[in-house]
């Protein structure tokens, strides 16, 4: 895939998305039970489009600006160790399950949902690590089935964007494909 | 080579391994469930009531365990009650005459054995009843001092007490020769000749009285460890009284022993951690009373007085019994000797923490701890 | 692979079965390793506070008792009333836990405008559960069962 301009404006616009809704939500009180770093996690949305549309790199690219800038705006920089380490590993899931697996059997919801446990499962896991303490992991199930939830709506939100868009814009971001 | 070409074939597949994948988590479940339902069963508490004091026994054990295990607990402690009820071997000791030979069984044989032998137990001593009783620090003055033996001291005008008459110490001293136990063993029983003289003060004779009070809980609570063992019950504690304690396994890692205060015995003046073990403490504020300012507790020394050396010292490690023995023993080491014969229990595996002083403030342990700061 | 084209795209797939077996196993593993033995879901009799690996003090339930350690007593600053506080002071910051009947929970930490430990944390009820003040190193665990501070 060529690195047009088109490309590197859109992925600009995915972060810029990405990073506004990070900010947004955690200025929200907590709805869910008070378990640590619950969110519905919107600005996943704009990193499955990436994953989907735009391909690894890009992706990678925007949940690392996000988290980053995210945690620094925001302040919860000792929260990046975990963070940053779950939203690299469940963006690389979601590519290998969308885009490796070849005949494009999984939907975008479905890798959604996969991306979001793997997400905060990682996060628990190196929360635990990190502070030795085994007792934390006391949350996962919790949010194990948050995720689901939470990938289930951000998926759907994900795939109307991708379904929205019409195609042409798609293919202008990529460049021309050689056929 | 075809049978993934075809749309339906792989819908097919797709829902084969889908269902595989559910028999399999399915399965797991079940697994994991009757797994972690198995082993060890409730958490279970009960009292039972012994020798003038309570058995508390914290176990974690199936319904049919737990069933043997406190049936066996009572069989047990009748034994220890046993040997001072009327036809008890103790009663019948304490009954006989001088020269009399009279018949225990092998766990007292035992138990003297040990007491007349053990350098390190010096100090301890099953026959100064009859002085502790003078001193009026016996189990039956518990609900009040009273005036039933000849011996017992009259209350002076002031309410005070007087000191024990000094003839009655100097002869109950004598009744306490462990010498004069003379044990043998004859086809199979047991015997022990009380060769120990009598005393006459006031015309009234008095003879040599056997006490295992001081050792008979930590007896016991070996004998009920053993009954956990053969259950295969692992997880759990039995505290005897306030003064032994059988710690075995503790689910959530080691078990913090706390040491009473002589000081305030709503708090505690060490704590030491101990993934399991027995430990026994004598101390002198289990009983006594202040005259004139001074403490005279339940503990009597080689020289027939209450002893007036550490406020409390715990033996940890060995049996119950012998901690038992320990404890009481230590209590009648001067308190600047005490590090000595720590040394020498230490050998055999067994730790001494003692605290000495007017307000028991000055701690000394063999065993890592942390001294207890109360609020 | 089609890159450019969502026509196809669709909510849910037939692979999409896979990948929520998978989820649900996980769900279900963790659930049993977390909610199955028993430690974990007694209701919690005594706890233990920890500033990185040592113990400051330690507190039981049943008989209302904070126990301080050497290392803790010059870090602990306790204050009775209807619901017990303790403050910590550390050269890493000041966190104050609150004990009420039969919970403990994180109630001020100096370590961010929103603090985890705070915020995030549910207050602890049962045994195996823990508070965790990552930046300041406190930890607070919790246990259920035979409490383990025993008595002669």
């Amino acid at each position: 895939m060529k690195l047009g301009v088109k490309r590197v404006a859109f992925d600009g616009i995915l972060t810029g998305l990405a990073l506004v809704s990070y900010i947004l939500e955690s200025l929200l009180p907590q709805i869910f039970l008070p378990v640590p770093g619950v969110k519905i996690g919107l600005s996943n949305i704009f990193t499955l489009v990436a994953v989907a549309a735009t391909g690894f790199p890009d992706a990678i690219i925007i949940i690392v600006a996000r988290t980053v800038l995210g945690s620094l705006i925001c302040g919860t920089m000792a929260a990046l160790p975990y963070s940053l380490t779950a939203g690299v590993v469940a963006t690389t899931l979601s590519y290998l399950l969308y885009r490796v697996i070849p005949n494009g059997k999984i939907s975008i919801v479905a890798v959604s949902v996969a991306g979001a446990v793997a997400h905060n499962l990682t996060q628990n896991l190196i929360f635990c690590l990190v502070s030795q303490t085994k007792e934390a992991a006391g949350y996962f199930p919790i949010l194990a089935g948050v995720g689901v939830i939470s990938g289930i709506i951000t998926g759907l939100l994900a795939f109307l964007i991708l379904k929205t868009i019409p195609d042409s814009t798609w293919e202008a971001v990529r460049g021309r494909r050689r056929t | 080579m075809y049978t993934y070409s075809c749309p339906r074939a792989r819908y097919v597949r797709v829902k084969k391994t889908a269902i595989m994948v559910f028999v399999i988590c399915l399965s797991l479940f079940t697994a994991v469930f009757f797994c972690g339902c198995s082993a060890d069963g409730n958490y279970r508490n009960e009292c039972f009531f012994s020798m003038g004091t309570t058995l508390n026994i914290v176990a974690y054990a199936a319904d049919e365990e737990y069933n043997s295990l406190v049936a066996k607990v009572k069989e047990i402690l009748a034994y220890a009650d046993g040997l001072t009820a009327d036809d008890g071997i103790v009663a019948a000791f304490n009954a006989a005459g001088y020269g009399e030979k009279v018949e225990i069984d092998e766990v007292i044989y035992d138990i003297l054995t040990t007491v007349k032998t053990d350098d390190a137990l010096d100090g301890y001593n099953p026959l100064t009843y009859p002085l502790t009783d003078l001193w009026g620090v016996t189990p039956r003055f518990d609900d009040g001092y009273k005036v039933t033996e000849k011996y017992d001291r009259v209350r002076n005008e002031d309410g005070s007490l007087p000191l024990p008459d000094e003839r009655y110490i100097e002869a109950f001293l004598k009744l306490t020769d462990l010498d004069g136990l003379e044990l043998s063993e004859e086809d199979g029983k047991y015997y022990c000749k009380k060769n120990i003289p009598p005393v006459t003060v006031d015309e009234t004779e008095y003879g040599a009285k056997l006490d295992l009070g001081g050792c008979m809980k930590g007896y016991c609570l070996d004998e009920i460890e053993k009954v956990f063992f053969s259950l295969g019950i692992k997880y759990g504690y039995m505290s005897f009284g306030t003064s032994s304690i059988t710690l075995l396994l503790n689910k959530n890692g080691s078990w913090e022993l706390l040491l009473t205060s002589p000081e305030d015995n709503s708090k505690s003046y060490y704590k030491v951690k101990l993934p399991s073990g027995n430990a026994s403490t004598s101390g002198d504020y289990e009983r006594y009373y202040e005259l004139g300012g001074k403490r005279y507790c339940h503990i009597i020394g080689k020289d027939g007085y209450p002893v007036e050396n550490a406020r409390s010292v715990t033996a940890i490690g060995g049996t119950s019994l012998y901690n038992d023995m320990l404890s009481t023993a230590l209590m009648t080491v001067k308190v600047d000797e005490l590090d000595e014969r720590a040394a020498l229990v230490k050998e055999k595996g067994i730790d001494v923490v003692y605290c000495y002083g007017p307000d028991g403030k000055n701690v000394v342990s063999t065993i890592d701890g942390d001294v207890v700061r109360n609020l | 692979m089609s890159y450019g084209t969502f026509k196809e795209e669709k909510p849910f797939k037939k692979g999409d079965i896979i990948v929520y077996a998978v989820v649900a196993i996980v769900i279900v593993a963790v659930s049993l390793a977390v909610y199955l033995p028993k430690k974990n879901t007694e209701e919690i009799t005594y706890f233990d506070v920890f500033f990185g690996e040592e113990k400051l003090f330690s507190y039981d339930f049943s008989t209302k008792r904070i126990t301080i350690t050497e290392f803790g007593k010059d870090k602990i600053n306790v204050t009775d009333g209807e619901k017990i506080r303790v403050n910590i002071a550390t050269e890493k910051g000041s966190n104050e836990l609150e004990i009420g009947e039969r919970y403990v929970k994180m109630v001020v930490a100096d370590c961010s405008s929103h603090p985890d430990c705070v915020e995030k944390f549910s207050p602890l009820t049962t045994g195996g559960k823990a508070i965790v003040c990552l930046p300041h190193a406190i930890k607070v665990v919790s246990y259920g069962g035979i409490s383990s501070e025993v008595k002669i």
